[in-house]
């Protein structure tokens, strides 16, 4: 009795050939960017995306999409500049309407510390060329109409800082973008197909051992964030990785706010408006490292006194959903990237909370490094091995993020 | 639509007044909005968020997708459930229109309460009120909730342990739930601890997918029996019932019994039911619903019968019910990914999946997603029931869908050829339902879950003309102005957000041992790190009062009396030593100079921080702190704010906790360097960019002790990793530019 109406065709999930050039594994934004990247731009299209769940289900499915290039390091800053530049050009590129939209960020100041720190990085994006000033408390009104600017309480608002680069893009639309294009350039993308084991002939690694059966693979690239542990281990290699919740939640849809992204470090908040009107927010990471996707009453409890301190009239806002995503993180909250030089085995992981601003650039990146067996020089700060025997690490920290 | 003259639960010797769209209406107490607009013959209750189509009310709780409202005036809120609110005499109600409004007027306010029982029942259906009777008869400390009207019968069985009116939010995995008692303006929000839960939350009807399925006067059969009994409203006067089950001939007989005129639609053959109804006088017809018709409400039914003849029915009302499905929400919250299985009792769904712009066969009312919408997904190739939702927006209104999720289901099943029961639903998400912010928020604010701690000396500090302002959670008190960091020859300062913490029992010196060792130098400081190498407190173990004690910051974590306990637990978690945080008792002074405090005002005085000229951290007892601040100003001393203190230690090129050492900082501090400006005059801030001699940025300032007519301003900074700095560089605030030397290096800042 049905009769399908006609619709443009985003992905059909397929069975797995025996053998490919490069098995992607985790089809979420990263993992589908490389693979498209690969197809479209380096010639290789003989490349699959396996995924154990459903595509762009993890870390893209459940974050708070927030794209911005506001960082205190100058090569997280000149990544992210660069990530930047091809979201803004992405929609052409795929054909297909992410969203993408340029709406600016303001990061309230509470206390020196974010003085400070504001002041770095606007002194830095100012440096780079880029829009970013000190709002005073009485000009926030202009910027953020709804926060209460009060000198008094846990979180007196001391001003606050512009940044121009940031945006925000249609999360699913992202994924599915970047899959409908890829397969259109002949990848393959297989849903439900996990990887159980890695196919070895001598120390080099050329293939997979999957749910679906073995696939041979010239480079095999792991884009599977908190997924990463668990493979790594079966290639006998351990990174400092930790895997912790982080959660979001949204509300209702809302009339127009008149305030593009805000964040808050003191508040631990960050809130954005979406097209729609609902509002999406983000929580603080989870205090202890744990596999689950679930939203904590705990953490909301914590942290909703201090949004509606901030924004009092969000009192009368409702939440109606919260949710988790399980982040992997490193010991400086910066990704690490590289290939396993025993394996050959492209490894892309330790985006921690940040993973989804840097999409576009990622993809290209690493079909780089797989066509050049090297990592390109954008990357090389993400050193796989740089926590190495290391007692000590360099500058900035968790703060970076 | 109308209400009867006599039953229903309603008192009828209180007529409260409202507005309905600005026109005057009546309701009863004990109506909720709902149930006073269906009795003022209100069909159309709003307008679809994109289609713009009428929409009434289809349930009678909180599943409602379409009569949501404001309300203004008595009893406001921004975003209300018509279906669950209850009548207050001199509410403004109008349609909720799709987007709240944060500014408008909101009466509601909450308080957070917390309970403890033995077992925690969620549902007073039938088997909740048994379990929790029979629980309590045993003597068992009970809980009763239940999101519905009071029953006042639970009310004498369960005196004190039956809450109405209140609905399990959240429910955690370790026995913690959260509940809302929605009624009137005072809401509560119950954080309910509970040995064992037990969760009776009954079922959920599922509507028919079907052309023209949203029109007003599309109600669920089980609704439309409570809008009879509890408010004595007659939902329709001529009544179409299609319904899968039992529910529909028992509707039937009670609405012919007011006096209705009721056609059944029966699937399939089923004596039975034929029987009863014929003996009612109830016409009956086997076959199935395909279609409703109308405008601005139902005008009539179209059946097929079972010999494939149309019928065409005149009527005001279809009452539909596609079978129950369990309300497992909130056990479902609380496994991850778990998707719902759905039961077999299913009304086929004659959905003719027309183009998306004429298809009237609603899957979501609220969210007007119908079943093109959902053919148009799985044409484009979706398959998982996570990819539609995200692609037709299924589920996600303020309603949370959930009397579309079993539909959608059942038309995706139709759809893609496979048992609804393997493409389930969507993961649920918690809450269960939708919950103001402001009461997660209570009465808490930012000051319950971030603390600010006042010192005893902020009264000292007002008199001084200084300003008060929060750093780090600790309230400083400033002079103003941009200091210069010159110090006096003699001068005292309160160092806020010191934490001291004694070490009790017989392995306490064992401990403070084991800490000692943990304490590795620093610049200047000794730092405890963490597991990446990098500085979480900055302490210094000492003796107070003849106790083992550590004494300083924590940067990483909560406090230092978190860090302690942590390794603690970690490297020696069989030793006898309790951690006692004394820090709010006491009051750390650094103090400079030779003017002398009397050492009983003393509790402990901490070693030299390492200036040579001799100052010293003084412990004082809290309730004696005032005494030695105005005894040591008597005395000469001149007092330093915050920030002069800070432009002290920048002019002596010595760092401080949270500028140049912070979260993720080596404890060596590399690449820490003294500035002096080449001009005099006030400097740049922190957060300035320190560039080369190639205006490339190499680092950024950290500290800044400002100059004034005579004298230039310095500055500590770090430079990034493996940059390099010549004899000058040039420091950029804001897009000015400031001129300085290199006075020292990390070496020569080390001591």
């Amino acid at each position: 009795m049905s009769r399908p109406i006609a619709h443009r065709p985003l992905w059909q999930s397929v069975s797995p050939s025996s053998s490919y050039d490069v098995v992607v594994v985790g089809a979420g934004g990263h993992g589908l960017a490389t693979a498209h990247a690969l197809a479209s731009r380096c010639g290789i299209t003989n490349v699959a995306v396996i995924e154990r769940d459903w595509l762009g289900g993890g870390n893209t499915a459940r974050n708070a999409t927030i794209i911005r290039a506001n960082y205190l390091r100058v090569d997280d800053r000149l990544l992210h500049l660069d990530a930047l530049a091809a979201w803004e050009t992405l929609d052409d590129e795929l054909e297909y309407a992410t969203r993408f939209k340029r709406c600016g960020l303001v990061s309230l100041a509470h206390d020196d510390t974010d003085l400070a720190e504001g002041w770095r990085l606007t002194n830095g994006v100012q440096h780079a060329g880029r829009g970013a000033h000190f709002i005073s408390p009485e000009n926030l009104g202009e910027f953020a109409p709804l926060v209460r600017v009060t000198e008094d309480g846990a979180l007196p608002v001391r001003g606050a800082f512009w940044f121009e680069d940031a945006g925000s893009a249609k999360h699913d639309h992202v994924a599915w973008g970047y899959a409908a294009a890829a397969q259109r350039c002949g990848v393959d993308i297989i849903e439900g197909c996990e990887v159980r084991g890695f196919i070895r002939r001598g120390d080099r690694v050329v293939g997979v051992d999957t749910t679906l059966g073995r696939i041979a693979s010239g480079t095999v690239v792991l884009c599977a964030a908190s997924g990463t542990p668990a493979l790594l281990s079966r290639l006998g290699v351990s990174l400092p990785l930790e895997i912790r919740p982080l959660q979001a939640y949204v509300t209702e849809l809302l009339a127009p706010l008149g305030t593009p992204m805000l964040m808050s470090r003191a508040a631990q908040l960050f809130l954005s408006q979406a097209d729609k009107g609902e509002l999406v927010m983000g929580l603080p990471l989870d205090p202890r490292p744990a596999r689950h996707r679930r939203a904590s009453l705990e953490l909301l409890e914590e942290q909703i006194p201090r949004v509606t301190d901030l924004v009092p009239a969000l009192r009368r806002a409702h939440l109606l959903r919260a949710w988790a995503g399980s982040v992997d993180l490193t010991p400086d909250g910066r990704p690490l990237i590289g290939i396993e030089p025993l394996s050959g085995v492209v490894v892309n992981c330790g985006w921690g909370t940040g993973g989804f601003k840097a999409t576009p650039i990622v993809g290209r990146h690493l079909a780089t490094a797989v066509v050049d067996g090297t990592v390109p020089a954008a990357l090389a700060g993400y050193d796989l091995h740089r926590f190495d025997g290391q007692s000590a690490i360099p500058s900035t920290g968790m703060v970076a993020h | 639509m109308r209400r009867l003259p006599t039953g229903g639960h309603i008192d009828r010797t209180q007529l409260l007044t409202f507005r309905w769209n600005d026109r005057p209406m009546t309701g009863y107490r004990g109506d909720t909005i709902a149930s006073a607009l269906l009795a003022s013959d209100v069909a159309v209750t709003g307008h679809s968020l994109h289609r713009g189509r009428p929409r009434g009310t289809v349930s009678h709780g909180w599943d409602e997708p379409n009569s949501l409202v404001s309300i203004r005036g008595v009893g406001s809120r921004s975003l209300a459930w018509a279906t669950t609110t209850e009548l207050v005499d001199g509410m403004e109600v109008a349609p909720w229109g799709g987007r709240t409004d944060l500014a408008s007027p909101d009466a509601r306010h909450y308080v957070v309460r917390n309970r403890h029982t033995d077992l925690l029942v969620i549902g007073a259906g039938e088997v909740g009120r048994v379990a929790a009777t029979a629980a309590a008869r045993a003597g068992r400390s009970v809980l009763l909730l239940d999101d519905d009207v009071r029953d006042p019968s639970l009310d004498r069985a369960l005196a004190g342990a039956y809450l109405h009116h209140t609905r399990a939010v959240f429910a955690e995995p370790d026995g913690l739930v959260a509940a809302l008692d929605y009624r009137g303006d005072a809401h509560t929000l119950w954080r309910i601890r509970a040995g064992e839960v037990l969760t009776a939350t009954g079922t959920m009807e599922r509507p028919l997918v079907f052309p023209g399925n949203d029109l007003p006067g599309v109600m669920l059969a089980r609704s439309v029996a409570t809008y009879l009994h509890r408010y004595a409203i007659l939902a329709g006067d001529s009544v179409v019932i299609a319904a899968a089950n039992h529910t529909g001939v028992e509707l039937a007989v009670d609405l012919a019994a007011a006096g209705a005129h009721v056609t059944v639609v029966l699937a399939g053959d089923r004596i039975a039911a034929t029987e009863r109804l014929a003996s009612a006088d109830i016409d009956a017809l086997s076959g199935r619903l395909v279609a409703a018709h109308g405008t601005d409400r139902v005008t009539s039914a179209v059946v097929v019968d079972s010999t494939g003849l149309e019928h065409t029915l005149e009527c005001d009302l279809i009452a539909v019910s596609g079978g129950f499905d369990a309300r497992d929400h909130l056990e479902k919250h609380s496994v991850s990914g778990l998707r719902v299985q759905i039961g077999k009792a299913i009304v086929p769904v004659p959905c003719p999946h027309r183009q998306p712009s004429t298809c009237t066969c609603f899957v979501d009312q609220h969210r007007d997603v119908t079943a093109a919408d959902l053919s148009g997904g799985v044409a484009a190739g979706l398959r998982s029931v996570e990819h539609l939702k995200r692609f037709t927006t299924l589920g996600t209104g303020a309603d949370q869908g959930r009397l579309a999720a079993v539909p959608a289901a059942q038309v995706l099943s139709d759809l893609l050829g496979v048992p609804p029961e393997l493409i389930g639903t969507s993961v649920r998400r918690p809450p269960a339902s939708p919950v103001p912010l402001g009461a997660l928020a209570g009465a808490r604010s930012s000051a319950t879950s971030r603390p600010v701690h006042r010192g005893p000396l902020l009264d000292e500090w007002r008199v001084l003309g200084w300003n008060l302002r929060v750093e780090n959670s600790w309230v400083v008190g400033a002079r103003g102005g941009s200091p210069t960091g010159v110090a006096p020859d003699t001068w005292v300062t309160d160092l806020t957000g010191v934490e001291t913490c004694i070490l009790h029992g017989p392995d306490a010196g064992k401990v403070i041992d084991l800490v000692a060792g943990l304490l590795v130098v620093g610049n200047r400081s000794r730092v405890g790190l963490g597991r990446a190498g990098t500085v979480d407190v900055v302490a210094e173990v000492s003796d107070v009062a003849g106790r083992p004690a550590v004494v300083g910051r924590a940067l990483q974590h909560n406090s230092l009396h978190e860090w302690i306990t942590e390794r603690i637990r970690e490297l020696a978690p069989t030793a006898r030593c309790a951690v006692v945080d004394i820090s709010d008792g006491l009051v750390t002074l650094l103090h400079h100079g030779s003017s002398t405090v009397p050492t009983h005002l003393i509790e402990s005085t901490g070693s030299s921080t390492g200036d040579p000229t001799g100052t010293r951290r003084m412990l004082v007892r809290r309730s004696l702190a005032v005494a030695v601040w105005q005894h040591l100003i008597a005395a000469g001393c001149k007092p330093l704010g915050h920030d002069e203190f800070q432009a002290v230690r920048a002019r002596a090129g010595l760092p401080s906790e949270g500028r140049e050492i912070t979260v993720g900082s080596p404890p060596n501090l590399p690449g820490l360097v003294h500035l002096t400006a080449c001009e005099t005059g006030i400097g740049p801030v922190a957060g300035s960019l320190v560039l080369n001699r190639e205006a490339a940025p190499v680092g950024h300032v950290t500290s800044v002790a400002h100059g004034d007519s005579v004298l230039p301003w310095v500055g500590l900074a770090r430079i990034d990793g493996g940059e390099s700095l010549g004899e000058t560089a040039v420091v950029l605030h804001d897009g000015r530019h400031f001129d300085a030397q290199v006075r020292a290096k990390e070496h020569e800042c080390t001591n």
